[in-house]
């Protein structure tokens, strides 16, 4: 389904913006159990996505990177290489 | 918290009895009346600003020096609007696809601004989701 980087991006991002309502929403309401379930829900699919994200293209951010031989966080694209982020569909 | 704010849509918010019961209610954040003119629980009451004529320090004035029975005025003497702010649900909530779009996770939260660009119709509408 997500195959290519910047879908994969689209949906990291769409998991983060939920999420971090649902923070600002418990900062109000610590005690909403439901609001605590879907925090719990949306924050596993999203480090589920982030994992499965940086399997297949390397590091998301300097914090994802895993290799003890090489510095992987310089592989791939620059933000500013627009061709080679941008999808091809 | 047992506010009860079963609205449907941003403009059922302000029914009156939702209003009675808010005002008859304690426990409602402290935000929502900072200084500010109306009616307010008497916890807020404490902690609220000091737009009004007191002629002594601060410390000096009577609680009730600025009150007719519970509503606050202006240094000009006018009532200022009443604002409040009901206590949000977890409820009415998007996908997260359409909540990234919106703005917001929350239905009742997503009220965008809009407005036809200097009334002429061509320059679209502004704000909103554009989906």
């Amino acid at each position: 389904m997500k195959t290519c980087k910047c879908k994969y991006l689209k949906y990291i991002q769409t998991l983060s913006f939920a999420l971090h309502e649902t923070v600002l929403y418990l900062d109000g309401h610590p005690c909403d159990k439901e609001a605590l379930t879907y925090y719990h829900k949306t924050k596993a699919r999203l480090l589920e996505a982030i994992s499965e994200f940086e399997a297949k293209f390397g590091p998301l951010t300097y914090k994802g990177v895993c290799d003890t031989d090489v510095w992987t966080w310089i592989k791939g694209p620059w933000p500013w290489e627009y061709e080679a982020n941008v999808c091809e569909n | 918290m047992t506010s009860n704010n079963d609205y449907k849509t941003p403009k059922d918010r302000i029914s009156a009895e939702f209003r009675n019961k808010l005002f008859a209610e304690e426990d409602l954040p402290v935000g929502a009346f900072f200084g500010m003119g109306g009616y307010a629980p008497s916890r807020q009451r404490e902690n609220r600003g000091t737009a009004c004529r007191w002629e002594g320090s601060e410390r000096s004035r009577p609680r009730e020096a600025c009150e007719t029975k519970g509503r606050r005025y202006t240094e000009s003497g006018a009532p200022l609007a009443m604002v409040y702010s009901p206590f949000q649900k977890f409820e009415g909530l998007y996908t997260e696809e359409e909540a990234l779009c919106k703005g917001s996770l929350f239905e009742g939260l997503y009220l965008p601004f809009e407005a036809y660009c200097c009334g002429r119709k061509e320059y679209g509408k502004m704000g909103g989701c554009k989906k």
